[in-house]
């Protein structure tokens, strides 16, 4: 049972320098006492041990490098600035401000043709200002008052009716007619 | 292998590819040599080699320095390694049935003279499974401490410990039959 537990230590702990102090005092003192374990242990040292100690150091393929470099995208393309720009690489420089301004300028560029979207969408045509509308309907009224005058300019008479038949009112059909030349 | 310096490392991680090639080129041989006996095939530490390499480039920018450079990159290379060794292991498997007459012959036929040191070496590791294989490597070509190889692979101290007694039980046990047999 003791030289069963000493030779779990030895493959492992006491082979490798693990233990120090009194433990490892307590193995050697049994290596010494036990020829079975002392002859166990050398055959442990020659086999599995001693073989490794003078192992040759193994160097790596040449090209391996190449095909590390080559997968990393290396070459001068590797070395980036603090702030790479990303996508493809512009021929020139420019200056920090410069994407500030381009930036700017396009986003004027955007808010003028979505200002001009609604128009476009009734045809392109134009709204008049609120004093050109105005105008507009002062003259209309104006138009309107004297056609429906007796023709001398006095308004107020045309309110009856437009001709001999007096079906209709002179001021809707003078109005209607009047709105369509204009509009 | 060295420390490597720490403003070496941070001018790889901002993607300057000289300090990334002089970290490769400082660490290249440790990296394959590792993969090469954990897997026991050129082909495999080549490919190896080359995904932890890409894997450190990727991530460089992510390292805190919170662990060792060194140990990181061990921990990277010890699991790639293990990873393409049990694929191996599995793709070996299943074509014993074609190549086990031949390899067989092979190995009667090699003149054992002509067996250099890296040769007695592959062949102590192959009968081994991956993760002993790793821990062999680590303590005896590598020189590491138990604390560190528990680091490097990620395992508690007492799992190195138990792995290291066993793989060299069935190495000095594989050398006994042999020695019964000639």
């Amino acid at each position: 049972m003791r030289c069963r537990a000493v030779r779990k230590v030895l493959a492992a702990d006491y082979c490798d320098g693990e233990i120090e102090g009194a433990a490892r005092e307590d193995i050697e003192r049994h290596l010494g006492g036990c020829a079975a374990c002392r002859a166990h242990w050398l055959a442990l040292r020659r086999a599995a041990v001693e073989p490794f100690r003078d192992a040759p150091p193994l160097a790596a393929p040449a090209p391996l490098w190449e095909r590390v470099r080559e997968r990393i995208g290396g070459g001068e393309a590797m070395a980036l600035p603090a702030h790479p720009v990303h996508g493809r690489r512009l021929p020139f420089r420019l200056p920090g401000f410069a994407y500030a301004a381009a930036s700017a300028a396009a986003a004027v560029l955007i808010a003028a043709f979505l200002i001009r979207q609604p128009l476009a969408a009734r045809g392109g045509a134009r709204t008049p200002p609120v004093n050109e509308s105005e105008e507009l309907h002062e003259y209309l009224q104006e138009q309107l008052a004297l056609l429906a005058s007796d023709g001398n300019g006095i308004p107020g008479s045309g309110e009856k009716t437009n001709g001999e038949d007096g079906s209709r009112p002179a001021s809707s059909s003078y109005g209607t007619i009047v709105e369509e030349y204009l509009m | 292998m060295q420390a490597l310096q720490r403003e070496l490392i941070l001018e790889a991680s901002r993607g300057d590819v000289a300090a990334f090639e002089k970290i490769y080129r400082e660490t290249a041989d440790y990296v394959y040599g590792l993969a090469a006996r954990i897997t026991g095939n050129r082909a495999d530490a080549e490919e190896v080699a080359q995904d932890v390499y890409l894997t450190i480039h990727r991530e460089l920018g992510n390292f805190r320095f919170e662990a060792s450079f060194t140990t990181w990159l061990y921990r990277i290379t010890v699991n790639r390694a293990i990873s393409a060794a049990r694929k191996a292991a599995r793709r070996r498997a299943r074509q014993v049935e074609y190549d086990e007459g031949i390899d067989a012959g092979d190995r009667c036929n090699a003149p054992q003279e002509a067996v250099g040191r890296e040769e007695r070496i592959r062949s102590l590791l192959e009968v081994l499974n991956p993760d002993q294989r790793a821990c062999i490597i680590l303590r005896e070509i590598e020189g590491m401490r138990y604390a560190e190889i528990a680091e490097a692979l990620g395992v508690r101290i007492n799992t190195v410990r138990s792995r290291l007694r066993r793989a060299r039980g069935i190495i000095a046990s594989r050398a006994r039959e042999g020695g019964e047999t000639t």
